[in-house]
């Protein structure tokens, strides 16, 4: 309840700064109810919500809500240290804390091509990421990690990502809080339009104070205009 | 012997409600919940300029908290005192004293008022998760102040 709340603030915000603003995930989205329609003729999908959810194909939806976290969240993950170890060239004591700050991954240049750039695309045009000729598996880690990582890690069931090209995220996209933020955005462009309100010149950016407690809140706010489709 | 059912009892519960098959009533709860309150919420404001975060943020918490807690869950009171104690608490984990964060002190007393009520009173639509945690809390003598502190601290 705390973290996919601004998650969803930011999809919206982010995407609504674009050029071609919603539109992309607009267009995706009519294409997967016009095939949900055509599989299901007769059917109206306020019915089977969880139906359409659960099989619709939103491969730049999917890609959308992983960027969005990679690009908004910080997470701190903190681990004690039980024997002394080296890692990383560094050595550490029974005792020491080891600050895990994921939010460097994510913006890592040689992870990331063009890291500090939001590209809702970016999962599909990427499937692995490496750095130093290695396979970064946790390229990805907005709820965190291991033990500590959030409450939802035990989601797993079929998910359309798996589907939209995306097979090796589908850990991520097993998390309950994605799939929330999917039913969100599915339902709010299926039917409603939300622009910019063109009067309104103030914009948010990254509360970085909070930096290290999961999805940024946003500083500030942009005005939108809520319609319904036509 | 508390932390001990929490970590015995509560976990594996909360596991086992988070399982493949135990998530969907929950997701299809949400769903519902999304939906309906995109509904209201899109008559409410149409054509009318808002602030982003007054429409995204209102209904994403509220679905969520119906998803996991059933419609008799307090999202309308308890989203300002939610919103207190979140927005300060990265000072409080940075260790600033509760004396200097009264509003987050106080959104989070409310919280835990608002939940207990919410225990006391009906709400049999809610989550297996939700029931099952706070059936295993009740049978292990927790009383309804402590129940709702411990049972929403995960959500």
């Amino acid at each position: 309840m705390a973290n996919a709340p601004n998650a969803g603030y930011w999809l919206i915000a982010l995407n609504l700064q674009r050029e071609e603003g919603l539109q992309p995930l607009v267009d995706e989205t009519d294409e997967a109810v016009t095939s949900w329609k055509q599989q299901n003729p007769g059917q109206k999908i306020e019915d089977h919500l969880y139906d359409f959810i659960s099989t619709a194909e939103l491969p730049l939806l999917t890609s959308t809500i992983q960027e969005t976290l990679r690009y908004a969240a910080s997470v701190m993950s903190i681990r004690r240290v039980t024997e002394p170890v080296e890692f990383a060239g560094h050595r550490f004591d029974r005792d020491d804390e080891i600050v895990c700050m994921t939010r460097t991954v994510h913006l890592d240049e040689e992870i990331h091509e063009n890291a500090s750039e939001y590209d809702p695309g970016r999962y599909m045009k990427q499937r692995k990421f490496s750095k130093n000729g290695k396979i970064v598996t946790n390229h990805s880690m907005p709820w965190g990690g291991g033990v500590s990582m959030c409450e939802g890690r035990y989601v797993n069931f079929i998910d359309p990502c798996a589907a939209g090209g995306l097979a090796d995220q589908v850990p991520l996209f097993r998390h309950f809080a994605n799939r929330e933020l999917k039913a969100f955005m599915v339902f709010l462009l299926t039917r409603y339009t939300l622009e910019i309100d063109q009067q309104s010149t103030e914009r948010p950016t990254f509360m970085m104070e909070r930096m290290g407690v999961g999805v940024m809140h946003p500083k500030g706010d942009l005005r939108v205009i809520l319609r319904s489709r036509k | 012997m508390k932390s001990d059912i929490i970590l015995k009892l509560l976990y594996p519960t909360q596991h086992k409600h988070l399982s493949p098959t135990g998530i969907v009533p929950v997701i299809e709860s949400y769903a519902t919940a999304v939906w309906d309150l995109l509904e209201k919420e899109g008559s409410r404001l149409e054509g009318v300029s808002i602030p982003l975060r007054d429409f995204v943020l209102p209904v994403l918490y509220q679905a969520s908290g119906y998803a996991f807690f059933g419609r008799s869950c307090p999202v309308t009171e308890s989203y300002e005192p939610f919103n207190d104690f979140d927005r300060t608490f990265h000072l409080l984990l940075a260790g600033v004293p509760r004396v200097f964060l009264r509003k987050n002190v106080e959104g989070l007393a409310t919280m835990h008022r608002l939940f207990e009520k919410y225990f006391n009173g009906p709400h049999d639509d809610a989550s297996e998760l939700v029931l099952e945690n706070e059936q295993v809390m009740r049978d292990h003598g927790y009383v309804c102040s402590r129940l709702s502190s411990t049972v929403t601290s995960g959500y």
